[in-house]
């Protein structure tokens, strides 16, 4: 007896702390929580979930992609089931539609934009208020999950890039944006969640820059191979080209390797060349004209001993002169014993 | 020479309107047929202060997959740039892209539906909608491309441009927002 009357009390504060606590208010459960003031004379009481499999869809709007709906109450709470979910993240988007207008409609930008993206898996239980400005979806809180607050910061940087086009001239506004390209794929490749990392690189213009940053592409593939999800396949598979070494750099480097070893092959013969006895670089006939003139023989004697003309015996003595930079017989008298 | 560039829309627009009617009013509309093709251009221009030329063309799809573009030259006499695009297929799909003169994608989306266009008529749950609204200040000058890839679609795409020049740019007037 004293028991069941102990029973009481614990059940009256459990329904205080339910009544009392806000956060348990409006619709109740596990699941992505939302909250949004929507104007019901223009849009419908509902809320639309879209998976996203791969990052070119972000804006693509089908039925196929919107896998669930959710009520909303008219104290503008709604409930999204997370249950049957996969496992692992995957990017999804939560949109509303306007009341005469069909539920698969997606509205990008002004005042009516539509919609918000998020992290979600079969255990992530998440929070989002919408509050409502001029436009349908002004000011996003998130709370609970980690990844989509990752995701939101990246947002934030991306619509920060887009209102560059409308607050900053033109010249600015490339030195702007190539700075905050480098800061988004400085944070994909320090970031170790896949899915934000491949989220801040997608924003980060590397499909346009592609071709001046193989090496980073390489090594950032490289990094998350093995646990690859859906998301860097058809990113991968699109920056195929840009993942291997560029042929043309690869050829013109071995071209200017080839050409470099044959210039060096050349220098060095020449320096040994020269660094040789001059000596050596005269021929038979050459060498025994050089002794004929230490001798002391005349050009014409030397003709007679060695049974050719005069002038080829000129010729001779003009390339020794050459060979061994002298200039006169005095010099070859003088040259040191060969 | 600003001022007389900015008058030029006025007289081209002077010269194609019947006498008689205000400035105020001045929309003039051309439509073309080309196959399942319908193009609308309107031209407004309105006071010294602003020129504004908007350009509104609806393209009907008919079982198309021809891509096509629509360019919009920005020139130095104009300070502001908008589009809103709206896409609404019955059946297959459709990618629209803009593009800045120097090729950069500035914005885009994809509609696709599974509908059958020849059953029953179909619903508007059947449908499936599209719509972006971006502007520029300062615009790149040279020519904007508005992409458009359909793929065996049914159904309607709108491409509404305005280009401004206001003396005083005013961003809330330029979009038309009062």
């Amino acid at each position: 007896m004293s028991v069941k009357a102990g029973r009481y009390p614990i059940l009256l504060l459990i329904m205080i702390a339910l009544f009392c606590n806000p956060k348990i208010e409006g619709v109740a459960g596990q699941g992505i929580r939302g909250h949004i003031h929507l104007d019901t004379t223009q849009w419908a009481p509902v809320a639309y979930l879209s998976l996203i499999p791969d990052f070119n869809q972000l804006y693509s709007i089908s039925r196929k992609l919107m896998i669930q709906e959710a009520i909303i109450t008219s104290s503008g709470d709604f409930l999204l089931d997370i249950n049957s979910l996969p496992s692992e993240d995957h990017l999804y988007r939560i949109h509303f539609s306007k009341k005469d207008d069909s539920p698969a409609s997606l509205i990008i930008g002004g005042v009516d934009e539509n919609h918000l993206f998020l992290i979600a898996n079969n255990r992530s239980n998440q929070r989002i208020t919408i509050e409502s400005d001029t436009r349908l979806i002004g000011r996003v809180r998130f709370e609970g999950y980690n990844p989509t607050l990752a995701l939101q910061e990246i947002n934030g940087i991306v619509g920060f890039l887009d209102s560059l086009d409308n607050f900053c001239p033109d010249m600015n506004r490339e030195f702007v944006r190539d700075a905050v390209h480098d800061r988004l794929r400085s944070y994909a490749d320090t970031c170790d969640h896949p899915l934000i990392s491949l989220y801040a690189l997608y924003h980060s213009g590397i499909d346009t820059d592609a071709p001046s940053n193989r090496g980073y592409l390489r090594s950032y593939f490289r990094k998350w191979r093995g646990g690859e999800s859906d998301y860097f396949r058809v990113f991968r598979s699109q920056l195929a080209n840009y993942q291997k070494p560029n042929v043309l750099i690869a050829v013109s480097g071995a071209l200017t390797a080839l050409l470099l070893g044959a210039g060096g092959l050349a220098y060095y013969r020449r320096r040994k060349q020269s660094s040789r006895n001059p000596y050596q670089s005269l021929t038979v006939q050459e060498r025994k004209v050089f002794s004929l003139i230490r001798e002391g023989r005349s050009n014409k004697e030397i003709s007679e001993i060695c049974s050719i003309s005069l002038s080829t015996v000129k010729s001779h003595v003009n390339s020794i002169y050459s060979k061994l930079r002298l200039t006169s017989r005095t010099d070859v008298m003088d040259y040191p014993d060969p | 020479m600003k001022t007389m560039i900015k008058h030029i829309p006025i007289l081209l627009y002077c010269l194609v309107l019947p006498f008689g009617q205000s400035l105020a009013q001045s929309a003039v509309t051309t439509t073309a047929n080309k196959g399942s093709i319908t193009a609308i251009t309107g031209v407004e221009a309105n006071t010294q202060e602003e020129v504004r030329i908007s350009r509104d063309r609806i393209i009907e799809l008919q079982n198309e997959s021809k891509a096509s573009e629509t360019k919009v030259n920005i020139t130095d006499e104009y300070n502001f740039l908008s589009f809103k695009i709206a896409a609404s297929l019955e059946q297959g799909n459709a990618q629209i892209e803009i593009f800045d003169p120097k090729g950069e994608k500035k914005g885009g989306f994809t509609v696709s539906s599974d509908g059958n266009h020849t059953g029953p008529k179909s619903s508007i749950k059947e449908r499936v909608r599209g719509e972006l609204a971006k502007s520029f200040r300062h615009p790149t000058k040279g020519d904007w491309i508005i992409r458009t890839k359909p793929s065996s679609a049914y159904g309607v795409i709108q491409i509404q441009t305005s280009q401004v020049y206001q003396e005083n740019l005013d961003f809330n007037k330029a979009t038309g927002k009062k």
